[in-house]
């Protein structure tokens, strides 16, 4: 009975001209995404090229990352070029976009689109699925049949996720394909792991949506009364809720202010400076407490911002929105936990590099950073959020499964 | 009978189940999104002050020798706009401050990467809430006026009553678009009250006059959606119908467009990137400095081979030849660097214009980024304020060059023999009298000279959407 449900769900779809329309559009925006993003992905990496650290250079700097087509996340901050030097790191821009007009509008990257218009898709494919039947008066037929009501309703969160998901594939296989086709864009083997979990996550998200959709349609008596129901509740989910946490996170937790920061160093600067050029024969010492308090005062400037930011991130899981973008970044290697980990890396750089000039070393050490792996971002976090994710699932399904079995289906 | 339409179709409205929802977002959303923005421009212009005052102390106590070493750089920053608690506009993307040394500036960081958890989120300012949150809900309230009259059957019922069909049109979408406008100005006035008592500038200079205009345009902007909806609504005879191609318009413009824009213009015009352009200006630098010390060197050996202890003196003949032939060197060099730099910045600067200028013409079809692009430009925070900070930029190296860089000379020589030396010749520096960096802003006139395109595209998207519900309708099959 399953598979005939499922089935009537894919043959209504196909059958219908809303279908291919918004599925025509998910096809125009994800194709635009990718080769727009793409682009930007190939100014950025000749750009590298071109800042990239010669070895008597001591910069810590990043290639591109090629995920960042499908989400684009923290990686303007990522690929800085850091310069170490005695009285604090000092960060560059990587690059300077050449063109600034892509600046206005939000960059329109995989996970954004996914964020944003497929999420509203999913809802389309949702919103009328129990009261148009019934508006139709094949709800009634249906039923007349052996089949549970759970089962009907399981029937046609398939159908439609299938209808879904199998033309979110293609799309996006073939913009990958069409992606491919220039040579400067490479990507590693766990790289498409990455992507592949990106997707799965997106279908996730986007399931959810689709339960939401036939909770709040199982809920109302009219078609229309649904879609505005749900438009608010997308407003809320997609727009509202993920900025709260970080404001509320904001009042909490106070962070001094990074040019603050930048003159506590100056302070301590001078005063060692003083005192190194008066008494000569402990100079040394003196370098040594600068580096040890210029230290401090990063790491205690660290951990509040990083306390901030886990407070506001478990504060906006609240909408499974944020949940999505910070796990899909995470996954890119361009989330916020990438950043923390690469800040505390050039820190670590910096210290190597003063030892060397200290050792007057010739060459200073080279910087390597390696991306987390796929399963220590899990384990930090993004399994967490994925489990997040499937519990509203399961939570929106619980209550449209509860509502369709009191639905008066006349 | 226009009076009765109108007030109506208010009523009716204001009567439905979405009147409430509709309420309640625009009172969350837009006081909201005003107390986030106003927590972080604080912070931005706390930043702000600190460095100005940090620049200032160390200006003070700027001496000639740092000049002659070269390791001078002046900064000078940007003050952040309080109206960009209204719109980011580009706020977030400007470099924070621009460093002024005697090789031309450089810009620092921008100021938007310090906070990486609002970063990963995107924006969410008043603009932003306008064009997407308010827009879809100004398009779904117009699309079943009349395919939705129809289904209930009162159409008919009125059009039996003596009424041309253009008043019926008139009174419905001024009668709607009331019920829908009233609300939307309630949460602005929160917002206004949450910004006043969070202690926002809100009296200062033109900034009511400003403020008043970013609401005026937004009220225009969502009519300009509430008539879209209506021309749909006229067009499609079944309300579900119209919901879909609702959605789909509204995707298309504010999604699709713009960013397509963008990439045909970048396809029509691709550009150098500018760490392009800026490695080609070092290596012309150097490339000259090359050539003039040996210049100097070829030209100094010659007058000092024979008294090479000449030099010292002040008074020797030698020197009285050397100086002023060094000087015209210089002065030859100093403008044929200040005449070659200007041709590739010009040059630049001139691809970067053809393509802004496609990028933005073409945007201006979506009527989103025609009023995104007026409402930033109004707040001090769009593409007039990055031209206005370009040109401040500008001026003031050329001011700083005159008042201090060319007060001090280095003059460095390459021998034949492969030697190099240097000399120095410096005049006094009053440090407190430097000239300070400032921005001449946009006035308001001025926002809107610059941005009559997008309210000709606004004004068209009103008129046209309306034209053509009014030719719908004429012929709709009220049954």
């Amino acid at each position: 009975m399953l598979g005939i449900l499922v089935r009537k769900e894919i043959a209504d779809n196909l059958l219908s001209y809303k279908f291919f329309i918004v599925i025509l559009l998910s096809a125009v925006l994800i194709f635009t995404s990718l080769f727009v993003m793409g682009r930007d992905y190939k100014n950025r990496v000749a750009d590298y090229q071109l800042i990239r650290p010669k070895p008597d250079q001591a910069v810590a700097v990043l290639p591109p990352n090629p995920l960042s087509v499908f989400a684009k996340g923290l990686e303007d901050s990522l690929t800085r070029s850091y310069e170490p030097s005695v009285i604090g790191i000092e960060a560059r821009t990587g690059r300077s976009s050449a063109n600034t007009v892509f600046d206005f509008f939000p960059a329109p990257d995989f996970v954004y689109i996914v964020k944003v218009v497929l999420s509203l898709v999913a809802l389309l494919f949702g919103f009328d699925r129990i009261s148009r039947e019934r508006e139709a008066g094949t709800l009634k037929l249906t039923l007349a049949n052996p089949v549970s009501r759970g089962v009907l309703l399981f029937g046609k969160w398939l159908g439609n996720l299938l209808s879904l998901a199998v033309p979110f594939f293609l799309i996006t296989g073939i913009g990958l394909a069409v992606l491919h086709l220039d040579p400067s864009f490479r990507m590693t083997l766990s790289g498409y792991g990455r992507l592949a979990l990106i997707l799965l996550l997106s279908l996730v998200y986007m399931a959810l949506f689709l339960s939401l959709g036939l909770f709040v349609s199982a809920v109302t008596r009219r078609s229309a009364t649904s879609l505005v129901v749900l438009l608010l509740i997308w407003a809320l989910i997609v727009f509202v809720l993920p900025n709260t946490g970080t404001l509320i996170a904001r009042q909490i937790v106070d962070v001094p202010s990074t040019r603050g920061m930048q003159e506590k160093r100056n302070q301590i600067w001078t005063r060692e400076i003083i005192l190194a050029i008066t008494n000569k024969e402990s100079r040394a010492e003196h370098f040594k407490v600068i580096e040890d308090e210029l230290n401090r005062l990063e790491e205690d400037y660290r951990n509040k911002s990083e306390r901030r930011i886990r407070l506001a991130k478990a504060l906006n899981r609240i909408s499974p929105a944020a949940g999505f973008v910070y796990t899909a970044t995470e996954i890119a290697g361009t989330g916020i936990g990438e950043e923390a980990r690469l800040k505390r890396e050039v820190v670590r750089y910096n210290g190597r590099v003063l030892e060397s000039r200290r050792r007057e070393e010739k060459q200073p050490p080279a910087f390597e950073y390696a991306y987390r792996s796929i399963g220590a971002v899990l384990a930090e976090g993004g399994l967490f959020d994925i489990a997040w994710l499937v519990v509203f699932n399961v939570i929106f399904f619980a209550a449209g499964a509860v509502a369709v079995l009191r639905y008066d289906v006349r | 009978m226009l009076k009765t339409i109108a007030r109506k179709e208010t009523l009716e409205t204001i009567l439905s189940y979405r009147f409430p929802l509709f309420t309640l977002i625009c009172l969350l959303l837009i006081p909201l999104g005003l107390f986030v923005n106003q927590a972080d421009y604080g912070k931005r212009l706390r930043d702000y002050q600190e460095q100005t005052r940090l620049a200032d102390e160390a200006a003070k106590s700027l001496s000639i020798q740092d000049v002659m070493a070269g390791t001078v750089a002046l900064k000078g920053f940007r003050r952040p706009s309080p109206l960009s608690v209204f719109t980011q506009g580009f706020e977030s993307t400007f470099p924070a401050y621009y460093e002024f040394t005697q090789d031309g500036f450089t810009a620092g960081e921008s100021s938007g990467g310090s906070d990486s958890i609002l970063a990963a989120q995107g924006k969410v300012d008043f603009v932003f809430l306008v064009q997407m949150v308010v827009s879809l809900i100004a398009l779904l309230f117009a699309s079943d006026m009349i395919s939705g009259e129809k289904e209930a059957g009162t159409l008919r019922a009125m059009l039996s009553n003596p009424l041309p069909r253009d008043a019926l049109l008139a009174g419905k979408a001024g009668g709607g678009f009331l019920a829908l406008w009233i609300p939307f100005l309630l949460s602005f006035l929160v917002g206004l009250a949450v910004l006043l008592f969070a202690g926002f500038p809100l009296f200062g200079g033109d900034a009511a006059a400003r403020i008043a205009m970013v609401f005026l345009v937004s009220s225009v902007f969502v009519l300009t959606y509430y008539v879209i909806g209506l021309a749909v609504s006229a067009a499609t005879a079944k309300a579900r119908t119209s919901l879909v191609a609702i959605l789909i318009l509204w995707t298309a413009f504010q999604l699709i467009i713009p960013k397509m824009s963008d990439m045909a213009a970048r396809l029509v015009h691709p550009v150098r990137t500018e760490t392009e352009v800026s490695l080609q200006k070092s290596l012309l630098v150097n490339a000259l400095a090359m050539e003039q010390a040996r210049e100097l060197g070829r030209e100094y050996d010659r007058i000092f081979a024979n008294a090479p202890e000449s030099a010292n003196e002040e008074n020797s003949p030698e020197r009285k030849r050397w100086d002023p032939i060094r000087d015209g060197i210089q002065q030859r060099y100093r403008e044929r660097k200040s005449r070659e730099l200007g041709a590739i910045d010009e040059t630049f600067a001139q691809e970067k214009r053809r393509q802004t200028n496609l990028a933005l013409n073409l945007s201006l079809i979506s009527p989103s980024a025609a009023f995104a692009r007026l409402v930033s430009d109004v707040c001090g925070t769009g593409e007039l304020e990055r031209s206005r900070y370009a040109g401040a930029v500008r001026s003031h190296q050329n001011a700083l060059d005159a008042e201090l860089f060319s007060k001090v000379k280095r003059t460095v020589m390459l021998h034949e023999g492969g030697g190099t030396s240097v000399g120095f010749t410096a005049m006094p520096v009053d440090a407190s009298k430097l000239p300070k960096f400032s921005i001449a802003s946009a006035t308001l006139a001025e926002a809107f000279k610059a941005n009559g395109r997008s309210l000709v595209s606004l004004i068209l998207w009103l008129i046209v959407p309306f034209a053509f519900a009014y030719a719908k309708f004429l012929k709709y099959d009220v049954r």
